[in-house]
């Protein structure tokens, strides 16, 4: 089995997931250990019984295991094995036979959940409450009478939801309490539930290291303030992610995959594989260095050049001013140019790349250019401006991953303006001649020549470009369009606010960012009774957007 | 059941020789090796026969959604028979809550749960489907 995850593989399941995970998830067609299926039946209390007809129990007859789920008399599920594989699975009537469906996939339920739940729940909020009065003692006994005031309200309300309903907002919060976990331990992450001996790739390694080590320390900062002013009990703080060390102790045989590896992978890895050489045959870019004296002028020529053979640029500055500066200057010069922000959201950024690549644009200027989906390949040059200012964006390895977006084409240049060579240009320089150098003699040695990559499959803008809507809905008459205008400008303006929410969430103007998010409430339900959705839609859906 | 990595094409370039030594080093009992890949020259591809040489249950990590999403598409591809798991929770998506004393401003938890990506599929809880699977010793 192989599984994609993100960070979130080092968080705690949080929530009730633990008996969630208990569900047994099967669907046909799929190849199951048929040992381990069984096993899992008896794990969430289904008793094996081949003699007796009744509810929580399964049998097992030559390639059919039969299970009757534990919460239903009504139906038995019947699966049907060739060798592992599932073949079929029917729900049918136990007593008549009538075969009520044949679902491609079914869920299977644990037998005894809400007995051990019950159980379990009773000791968490016992556990909670414990933990409450605690606090509130340490509290009022430090005169610090609102926090007691609204860590009691809060959590009291809390407890309520969990006795009544079960589950409660934040209860991911409560996770120690529920995993009946000691405090101070680490939560039960997806890397617990993997087998012993299993291969972790850590893609893009020089940024995936750093986020893993990142996540506790942010995370700990933040919900200590929450815990300090009374918004959360102090168990809260074991509702985290992994700590380095202990992800390092769940770690399987590891992989680090990276053009620019980081200094852990570096240092602990006992054998470092290179290759460099593109299955296109394609080139590393060639790359020249130019004084900052008339680089305006210069970079205007070479945009010309490119432009002229029908290919594409993006341009690098350090600063979201001169980028400003910069995609004004050329717009007045007549180039088709668009200023990437930096907060630009996924989606829209998408958007803009997309047409790059139609030619709607011929010029990108931006400051990081090193997030996903840059890997145009109509794109020859990259200029790179203030090359030899130190700082993050021009350090070895941000260098040689924006030299690479110009690896996928087969005039990839870059042009670095630059008034003296720092270290970091030098190592980065050498590296990708070292790998040019390598790459020209393995096609030379073999007669190749590159070629352009005209559609990669697996170009993520591409793939992307075929949600590009518009054209799909295209109104027919002025009353529609009129209508669908004004959606779209609401859609519009909604997108427009919920990236500044996030770019002021980012920046922790918290305040800002609340303001917004109001707003979009607000316009949301607008477009929701706006649209043409039945009425129950539109009322589930303004449930549903609820905060 | 074993990965089966379906292709239509084969290792080409260095991938051959990147594919072998890292299969070696682990025979040997590496637990950490860096491929050095440059951009485009198919790290992914020799990761899924790494995988295919070894026959080892695989956990990629990937440092964002957009990725994660794109590599899920990826080995879904290679191995077509296999147990190919999406692992990407609401933690990605979310405003965490937050206190601000200074302003003394309390931000509510805000989830985002809309996943624009059209590579995996919705309506589908994939965390809790993968952990069924690997319950289940699915392959």
């Amino acid at each position: 089995m192989i599984i994609v995850a993100s960070v979130s593989a080092i968080y705690g399941l949080g929530d009730p997931d633990a008996y969630r995970a208990n569900v047994l998830h099967i669907e046909k067609g799929a190849i199951y250990r048929r040992n381990a299926l069984l096993r899992q039946l008896v794990d969430v209390q289904y008793q094996r019984n081949d003699l007796e007809v009744k509810p929580g129990i399964f049998r097992v007859r030559g390639d059919t295991l039969e299970v009757l789920p534990a919460y239903s008399e009504k139906e038995s599920i019947r699966i049907s094995f060739f060798g592992d594989e599932i073949e079929e699975i029917v729900r049918l009537n136990p007593i008549t036979g009538e075969v009520i469906e044949r679902p491609s996939q079914l869920d299977i339920y644990p037998a005894k959940h809400y007995v051990t739940e019950e159980n379990r729940m009773e000791k968490t909020l016992q556990d909670i409450e414990t933990e409450l009065e605690e606090r509130l003692k340490f509290f009022n006994q430090s005169g610090r009478l609102l926090e007691a005031q609204r860590l009691e309200q809060r959590t009291r309300y809390d407890l309520e939801m969990l006795r009544e309903v079960g589950s409660c907002a934040g209860i991911e919060n409560y996770s120690r309490h529920i995993d009946q976990r000691a405090a101070g331990t680490p939560p039960w992450t997806l890397l617990d539930f993997l087998p012993s001996e299993y291969l972790m790739v850590l893609d893009e390694s020089h940024m995936m290291v750093p986020q893993i080590r990142g996540m506790y320390n942010g995370d700990r900062s933040r919900k200590e303030v929450l815990v300090d002013y009374g918004f959360r009990l102090p168990s809260a703080l074991d509702n985290r992610p992994l700590k380095f060390p202990e992800f390092e102790k769940l770690m399987g045989i590891t992989l680090y995959t990276s053009a620019t590896p980081g200094p852990y992978e570096m240092e602990k890895s006992q054998q470092v594989v290179d290759q460099v050489i593109r299955p296109t045959g394609l080139l590393d870019p060639k790359i020249d260095v130019r004084p900052t004296r008339g680089q305006i002028d210069d970079l205007i020529v070479e945009l010309r050049k490119r432009i002229e053979r029908g290919e594409r640029a993006l341009v690098t500055t350090l600063t979201k001013r001169m980028a400003e500066d910069m995609a004004d200057y050329l717009l007045e010069s007549g180039f088709k140019v668009h200023y990437l922000h930096s907060e630009v959201e996924t989606f829209e950024r998408v958007g803009i790349l997309r047409d790059l690549r139609l030619g709607v644009f011929d010029v990108v200027v931006g400051i990081n250019l090193l997030r996903e989906g840059l890997d145009l390949p109509e794109v020859s040059l990259v200029a790179i401006l203030d090359a030899d200012k130190e700082g993050f964006l021009r350090s070895t390895t941000a260098l040689i991953q924006t030299f690479g977006r110009a690896a996928r084409h087969i005039n990839g240049e870059v042009i670095l303006y630059a008034d003296r060579m720092t270290d970091s240009m030098k190592r980065a320089i050498d590296e990708t001649n070292r790998r040019r150098a390598k790459q020209e003699a393995y096609n030379e040695e073999r007669h190749i020549s590159p070629v352009g990559i005209t559609k990669a499959v697996y170009d993520i803008t591409s793939r992307l470009a075929n949600v590009a809507p518009e054209e799909k809905d295209k109104p027919r008459n002025a009353r529609e369009l009129a209508a669908k205008m004004q959606q779209r400008e609401l859609e519009n303006l909604l997108t427009e606010l919920e990236k500044q929410m996030k770019a002021a969430a980012a920046e922790l103007e918290f305040e800002r960012a609340a303001m917004l998010r109001d707003q979009i409430f607000e316009l949301r339900a607008i477009i929701i009774e706006e649209s043409d959705m039945p009425p129950w839609k539109k009322q589930k859906a303004l449930a549903g957007m609820m905060p | 059941m074993q990965f089966k990595l379906r292709a239509p094409y084969k290792p080409t370039g260095d991938q051959p020789e990147a594919i072998e030594k890292l299969v070696e080093g682990i025979k040997k009992g590496y637990r950490h090796q860096v491929l050095l890949g440059a951009t485009g020259t198919g790290k992914t591809f020799t990761v899924a026969n790494v995988i295919q040489q070894l026959q080892l249950p695989t956990l990629v990590m990937t440092h964002n959604k957009t990725l994660a999403a794109q590599l899920y598409a990826e080995y879904k591809d290679f191995f077509p028979e296999n147990a190919v798991e999406y692992f990407v929770s609401y933690y990605d998506y979310y405003q965490p809550e937050a206190y601000i004393p200074r302003r003394d401003l309390y931000i509510e938890k805000e989830t985002d749960i809309n996943d624009h990506s059209p590579d995996v599929p919705t309506g589908r809880d994939h965390r809790r489907v993968c952990f069924s699977h690997l319950r289940l010793g699915r392959p």
